[in-house]
């Protein structure tokens, strides 16, 4: 098999479902190849084709690379977890594979996809934590009328001394 | 030490300096900025300063 990455890359971009990877897929596909060495790499090919090219091979790759990799997948699909610094480093890291594996405009697609979909990522997680934020905030408006009082008011002055007196810890 | 600086938004967009608690442990001072950023997010701003230098060391609107 000669230069399989760069071949199954190629697949990828060609393929329109690569648009509809979500971005847990997305980020597990970037730290894969990333973390894997040449050997883990045609690994992880050989056990993509026997799921068909199908999207949802890359869910089963994370599984399957989980005590190889050597790392939590559990940390690297925590929201918390700082992922655009991460996808940085990785996309610098690779970038020199694809030097030797990738013609250069493949790899300015993929680069622009790659820059897209981190992008999207980065709005949909902003998206995500205002949405999380706004449930948050609803819970605790129910969950403290006095407070809910205040902001109605708009009297941020004690609506800030109900928060500091409870310290934060009520129904937040 | 660790002091939570919350300053008022006003409606002509000035900003006044209202509250200060202070508090031993950071992780405490975090959690009341977080919950105050949280519930009036677009009507405070809210740094936490540690007292031994001086300096703002955590903004929650800008943890992602």
């Amino acid at each position: 098999m000669s230069k399989p990455w760069g071949q199954l890359h190629h697949t990828f971009i060609l393929d329109s479902n690569f648009r509809d990877l979500s971005d847990k897929d997305i980020r597990a596909w970037i730290f894969l190849r990333a973390l894997a060495t040449r050997s883990q790499r045609e690994g992880y090919i050989e056990q993509y084709k026997d799921h068909g090219y199908k999207i949802e091979t890359l869910a089963d790759l994370i599984s399957f690379t989980k005590e190889d990799l050597e790392i939590s997948i559990n940390q690297l699909i925590n929201p918390q977890y700082d992922i655009l610094e991460q996808l940085e480093n990785n996309v610098l890291h690779f970038k020199h594979w694809d030097e030797e594996e990738i013609p250069q405009i493949e790899r300015e697609k993929k680069y622009a996809e790659i820059k897209k979909r981190r992008e999207h990522a980065k709005r949909k997680s902003e998206l995500a934590k205002s949405i999380h934020d706004a449930s948050t905030t609803v819970d605790y408006l129910d969950h403290n009328p006095e407070f809910a009082k205040y902001v109605r008011e708009d009297d941020i002055k004690k609506a800030l001394d109900y928060i500091i007196k409870n310290n934060g810890e009520n129904n937040v | 030490m660790f002091k939570v600086v919350v300053y008022e938004i006003k409606p002509d967009k000035t900003e006044e300096l209202v509250r200060e608690p202070q508090y031993d442990k950071f992780e405490k001072a975090q959690k009341v900025a977080d919950d105050i950023f949280t519930l009036l997010r677009d009507k405070v701003i809210v740094n936490i300063i540690d007292l031994d230098t001086n300096e703002i060391i955590y903004n929650p609107s800008e943890v992602k």
